[in-house]
C-alpha cells in the first residue's frame, strides 16, 4: 500500500495543457483527419508551458499511431512511448506511467494525447469480440446498454436514481453555458430533459455522451523542475481492472473502483474531504453514481440523494464536471475532464470557475477503474 | 412470432448477420435452441458453468468442459427497453426488451424478452428459459415471467 511518502507522490506535473475547440470543430461540418487535431492540440500544450517540440521526449497516443504523428511532428529521439487503444478507462493507466517514467527519469516531458475525428477508424469498444457477437443477437452490447441495465438496477437496490441522473444532465449543461468551446451550450430544464426520447430506457437523450471531433494535449514533467507558475501536479494516482464477460457489473464496479480510490488517496495523503471539485468520466450519467460512492464520495447507495441535494452543481459542496462533461462540453474520453481540472486548479477557468479550488480528482469508473487526485 | 412449424418460408437466411459466426465448437448450443433447449458448457472438474461458448477450457481451472442443459430458471437482474434502432435488419421492431439475468447456474446471461410485456417484469423475479423465433428458422435465447 501507497503512502504519504510514496516516491509518486507529487513527483509529476501537468505543465502544459492544449484543446480544440469542440464548438468551433462541430460548427464547420468538416471533419478534420484525427492527426491534424492532435497535431493543433499539441501546439497549443507547448505555447501554454513554453517548451518546443523538441524538448518532448515522451509520447503517448490514444486513438492514434505514435509513429505517425511522431513523424507528422518531427517529434526525435523519443524515449518513452506508448499507444494506448482510446482514452477514458486508459487515461489514468496513461498518466500512472507518464508520471513513474518521470519520476525515474526515463523521460523529461511527456506528451500525453488524444484525438477522435469521424474520419478516424478507431475502434468502438463494442468492436465484435466472442462475448458482443452473442449480445449483438439480442441488438444491444454497447456500454450504453449495460450502463442504462445498471441504473435500473441501481434504483432497485438503493432507490430511484432518475432524478439524480435528471440533476447530473442539468448540471453539466449549465456548466457548458459558460464555456465558448462546449458543443451544447444551451441550457435545459426538467421538462426538456423528460421530454427527449428514450434511447434505452430508464436512460434517455441527455443522460448519453455526445460524439464530436476534437482533440486534447497534455505536457507532463517532473514537478521539481517545475514547482513555479501553472504547475498542477498529480498528488495520486491507481487504477484497478475486474473485467468480466459484460460491461456491466453485478456491484456497479464498486470493488476495483474501493481498490483504486484507497491507493490513489493513500499515495496523495488525502481523503475525499479534502477534494474541491470532482471530475467523472460520464459516458452516461449513471457513471457518475457509480465512481461517487465507489471512491467513496458518498456512502455507498447514497450518491443519487448526494446529487439531488444539489451537492455537484458549480455553487455544491463538491462541484462536477465543471466544464460540461461528455454529455454538454465534448466526448473526449476523459482528457478533456482532465485538462479542465488543470484549468480550475489554475484559477482560469473565468466565469465557471470554482472560488478557491486547490484539489481536484478525475475518475473513470468502468471494469477499469482509476482515479487521479490533482492539486495546485 | 405467428409462424408454425413446418410452415417456414422454403426461401429464408439461416443465419442472418446479427447472429454471432458460428464455430463448430460452439454448434450444440446452436442445435438446442430450436428444441427449447438452453445447453452451457460445464466444467467437469470445477463445476463452473460458461456463457457464451468459449472455444476454450474452463476459465477458472483449464480443465476440458462438456455441454449440459440448464435448468431453465433464472432471476432477472435488469431490464433495459430499447427505443432506438441500432442495427439494420434487426427483425425485432423498437421498442424491444432486452434482460439481464442470472442464472440458476450461477452465471450471468443476456437474452430477448419472450412471451411477455416490459409491464410484467421486475428485479429480483423469477424467470424461465424461451426459446424465441425472431425470424423464420432464426431461434435466440429468451425468457419470460415465471
Amino acid at each position: 500500500m501507497a503512502d504519504r511518502n510514496h516516491v509518486l507522490r507529487g513527483a509529476a506535473s501537468v505543465i502544459g495543457v492544449g484543446s480544440t475547440d469542440y464548438a468551433a470543430l462541430r460548427a464547420t461540418g468538416q471533419p478534420v483527419a484525427p492527426l491534424e487535431l492532435a497535431s493543433r492540440a499539441i501546439r497549443l500544450a507547448l505555447e501554454d508551458c513554453q517548451l518546443d517540440i523538441s524538448d518532448i521526449d515522451g509520447l503517448m497516443t490514444m486513438n492514434l499511431l505514435w509513429d505517425e504523428l511522431a513523424l507528422r511532428e518531427s517529434m526525435q529521439d523519443l524515449r518513452v512511448i506508448a499507444e494506448y487503444p482510446a482514452g477514458g478507462r486508459w487515461v489514468v493507466p496513461a498518466l500512472l506511467q507518464a508520471t513513474e517514467s518521470l519520476a525515474v527519469g526515463s523521460a523529461d516531458a511527456i506528451v500525453v494525447v488524444l484525438a477522435l475525428s469521424q474520419l478516424a477508424s478507431y475502434a468502438d469498444s463494442a468492436a465484435p469480440g466472442a462475448n458482443t457477437a452473442f449480445e449483438a443477437m439480442h441488438a444491444t452490447g454497447g456500454p450504453g446498454a449495460h450502463s442504462a441495465l445498471m441504473a435500473r438496477r441501481y434504483s432497485h437496490e438503493f432507490g430511484g436514481c432518475g432524478a439524480a441522473l435528471r440533476e447530473i444532465a442539468i448540471s453539466n449543461r449549465s456548466n457548458a453555458n459558460l464555456n465558448s468551446r462546449a458543443v451544447y451550450q444551451n441550457r435545459i430544464t426538467a421538462d426538456d430533459y423528460h421530454a427527449a426520447r428514450y434511447i434505452a430506457d430508464p436512460l434517455r437523450l441527455f443522460d448519453y455522451c455526445m460524439v464530436n471531433d476534437g482533440a486534447v494535449a497534455l505536457v507532463l514533467s517532473r514537478t521539481a523542475e517545475h514547482s513555479a507558475g501553472r504547475a498542477v501536479s498529480i498528488g495520486g494516482l491507481a487504477a484497478s481492472a475486474r473485467q468480466g464477460t459484460h460491461y456491466s457489473a453485478p456491484d456497479f464496479y464498486f470493488r476495483q473502483s474501493q481498490d483504486a480510490a484507497a491507493e490513489m488517496f493513500a499515495m496523495a495523503d488525502l481523503t475525499a474531504a479534502d477534494i474541491d471539485l470532482i471530475q467523472i468520466y460520464d459516458n452516461y450519467t449513471p457513471s457518475v453514481l457509480f465512481a461517487l460512492d465507489g471512491f467513496g464520495f458518498t456512502e455507498r447507495g447514497s450518491a443519487g440523494r448526494f446529487v439531488e441535494e444539489g451537492n455537484i452543481t458549480r455553487s455544491g459542496s463538491l462541484p462536477l464536471n465543471t466544464s460540461g462533461g461528455h454529455t454538454s462540453e465534448a466526448y473526449m474520453q476523459g482528457m478533456n475532464l482532465v485538462a479542465e481540472a488543470v484549468t480550475q486548479l489554475r484559477g482560469e477557468a473565468g466565469e465557471r470557475q470554482v472560488a478557491g479550488a486547490a484539489t481536484a480528482c478525475f475518475m473513470c469508473v468502468t471494469p477499469l477503474a482509476g482515479g487521479c487526485v490533482l492539486w495546485r | 412470432m405467428t409462424n408454425e412449424p413446418g410452415d417456414r418460408p422454403v426461401e429464408h437466411d439461416p443465419h442472418p448477420d446479427y447472429l454471432p459466426p458460428r464455430k463448430p465448437w460452439a454448434e450444440p448450443y446452436w442445435e438446442a435452441l430450436p428444441d427449447g433447449k438452453l445447453l452451457l458448457q460445464h466444467c467437469e472438474q470445477c463445476n463452473a458453468f460458461a456463457y457464451p461458448p468459449v472455444d476454450e477450457r474452463c476459465s477458472v481451472c483449464k480443465s476440458p468442459t462438456s455441454w449440459r442443459e440448464a435448468s431453465g430458471q433464472a432471476r432477472l437482474w435488469s431490464w433495459i427497453v430499447f427505443h432506438h434502432e441500432f442495427f439494420a435488419g434487426y427483425p425485432l421492431p423498437a421498442p424491444y426488451t432486452v434482460l439481464m439475468l442470472e442464472l440458476a447456474e450461477g452465471i450471468r446471461m443476456l437474452a430477448t424478452l419472450a412471451g411477455a410485456e416490459p409491464a410484467d417484469l421486475a428485479c429480483d423475479a423469477p424467470m424461465e428459459f424461451l426459446s424465441r423465433e425472431v425470424a423464420p428458422g432464426v431461434f435466440i435465447p429468451g425468457f419470460a415471467p415465471a
